[in-house]
């Protein structure tokens, strides 16, 4: 779907992307991941054309629309027919009504008038927004506007949905709408690339996750894939509590008594039946045992750093 | 436009006409540099472009649609503008039938000034990121090409050909705003308006004895547009210099 190969952007002295590869499976929801100024946003831009990278290649459904600093005009345009995007920071045309505004967009993407007015209701519906349809822009709040950009990115039923930082400014019910949406949408076999800062919000719906650093891509994988590698190079955290005092001097694991018979026990790999071997061989029993989950955030600033 | 006593039906004409235009190309002018100059950095400031541009449309569609639209939107104003003339000159009753193609050729003359003007405003929307500088810019460019550049122009004519006749001096001044003042749309349309114009010499016979009388005569649009074509190409092509390196740098820009 997404295929982005040694993508290089420079502004004046900043290197936003560099060397940047991307690989990005139909029917995927992708989470792109980095702290601010990593490059997600001249990524996604790039794969837009509205920006101009020095060098790589970007493929899209299958058409090379970017090389060596020059996009194909043609295939780009035939390629973003298939693609909805929704912007990080954009305000909507403010005298207009989101009726309005899906019917330009419609028309941009050349719909015909029966087909805009049929996705403009579905799409209006599905973002809660058909109530106020003829209610001007300029009135709404900061989360009915995010909807509507969500709408406008629907609108042409995409093959491709480019999300940046799309749940900025929306309340918690907003927030679960939203995600719903996403599940619904991948559901219908859309491919969703999805950047955020908001690791659970990525962690919750996205099945594969990459993470830029300065202009790279230093890590990509399923969040499962991701967290196992956490675990394997950090060291998997348990927390046990057992009948009776246990004697630790003889085992080769980091171990933090914790408390009245809890101990925290770190080790390199997943110990756990080893651990119920060691504490029957203590003559003690588990009674209870927590195998501690970093978060993506953990993983993330781990990362990062 | 030159100017002189309303002696005739034709004089009333062009004074209201010349009124019309002076009024026209000033606000109207301001507007259209106005439009010109927020046309590309407000919306990158605001995303719209980003929405606009992640759809199925070339950047060279979107840019040349936008200069189209705002130059409709100009249009109307034009319009509007010839409706405040056709009632003035009603007013001082001259019949509307007799104007109707000038009316018509100075709509689309302020058309071509306008759209001169907006593509002048393209080149800093383009080239100048925040919109608010832009536009302090765009306003500057526009008083220096209205006021400032033809005054001076105007007062070296004066200062060069202090002791020449009337008549030579207007000649000579067509052909200073046509060398030196090519890229200002409102010296052109001057120049232009101007030839509408013809200088009539009369010999007067009185009692106090036998004198030459000058008046000038309305010739019309038409015939001042042919005689002075090479001026109106000149706005034409300056339109397409003024357009073509904003969509040069539009095409380039990145927008962030």
């Amino acid at each position: 779907m997404i295929t982005v190969e040694n993508l290089v952007k420079v502004y004046k002295d900043v290197r936003a992307l560099d060397g940047l590869n991307l690989s990005i499976p139909d029917g995927v929801v992708y989470g792109f991941l980095g702290p601010n100024g990593a490059g997600k946003s001249t990524t996604i831009l790039s794969l837009l054309g509205l920006i101009f990278p020095q060098e790589g290649r970007i493929n899209l459904f299958g058409e090379e629309v970017f090389r060596d600093g020059k996009f194909d005009e043609s295939k780009l345009v035939k390629a973003k027919a298939r693609i909805g995007y929704m912007p990080e920071h954009a305000t909507l045309w403010e005298f207009l009504t989101p009726l309005q505004t899906l019917n330009v967009i419609g028309k941009a993407f050349g719909m015909p008038k029966t087909e805009r007015e049929r996705r403009a209701e579905e799409i209006l519906k599905l973002v809660n927004l058909w109530e106020v349809k003829n209610k001007k822009v300029g009135k709404f709040s900061k989360g009915m506007r995010q909807r509507l950009l969500l709408a406008q990115a629907l609108i042409n039923d995409p093959k491709l949905l480019i999300l940046d930082e799309p749940m900025t400014g929306l309340d918690p019910k907003g927030i679960a709408e939203f995600k719903e949406i996403i599940r619904e949408q991948r559901k219908a076999g859309k491919t969703i690339f999805f950047s955020s800062h908001i690791l659970a919000h990525v962690e919750e719906v996205c099945d594969t996750v990459g993470v830029i650093v300065k202009g790279k891509l230093i890590l990509e994988d399923s969040i499962e894939n991701i967290k196992r590698e956490f675990l394997r190079k950090a060291g998997y955290t348990i927390i046990i509590e057992t009948n009776r005092p246990v004697n630790w001097s003889s085992a080769e694991w980091n171990v933090t008594p914790l408390g009245e018979n809890r101990y925290r026990v770190v080790a390199p790999d997943d110990i756990r039946e080893e651990l119920h071997d060691f504490v029957a061989s203590q003559g003690a029993k588990i009674l209870t045992m927590q195998v501690k989950e970093p978060s993506l955030e953990e993983i993330f600033l781990n990362l990062v750093k | 436009m030159k100017q002189g006593n309303v002696t005739s039906e034709k004089e009333a004409i062009a004074v209201i006409i010349n009124h019309v235009i002076n009024m026209a190309l000033l606000f109207l002018g301001i507007l259209a540099i106005v439009f010109g100059a927020g046309a590309v950095n407000k919306e990158i400031e605001d995303g719209t472009i980003r929405i606009a541009l992640s759809k199925s449309v070339t950047r060279l569609e979107y840019f040349l649609g936008k200069f189209l639209a705002q130059g409709l939107v100009l249009f109307l104003a034009i319009i509007l503008t010839s409706a405040v003339t056709v009632t003035g000159l009603k007013w001082v009753g001259v019949g509307v039938g007799k104007i109707f193609t000038d009316v018509v050729l100075l709509n689309l003359l302020l058309l071509l000034v306008m759209l001169e003007f907006i593509a002048i405003g393209y080149i800093m929307s383009a080239f100048i990121r925040s919109s608010g500088t832009s536009l302090g810019v765009a306003l500057a460019v526009f008083f220096v090409i209205y006021l400032v550049i033809p005054a001076y122009v105007d007062y070296k004519i004066y200062v060069a050909n202090e002791k020449m006749p009337r008549e030579e001096l207007g000649k000579i001044k067509e052909e200073y705003y046509t060398k030196y003042l090519f890229f200002s749309p409102v010296a052109q349309l001057e120049v232009i308006t101007d030839s509408t114009m013809k200088e009539v010499t009369k010999r007067v016979v009185s009692s106090h004895g036998v004198y030459e009388s000058i008046s000038y005569e309305y010739v019309g649009l038409w015939n001042a547009m042919k005689t002075r074509a090479v001026n109106v190409m000149l706005m034409l092509a300056m339109t397409l210099v003024y357009l073509g390196i904003a969509t040069w740098r539009f095409l380039r820009m990145d927008l962030r």
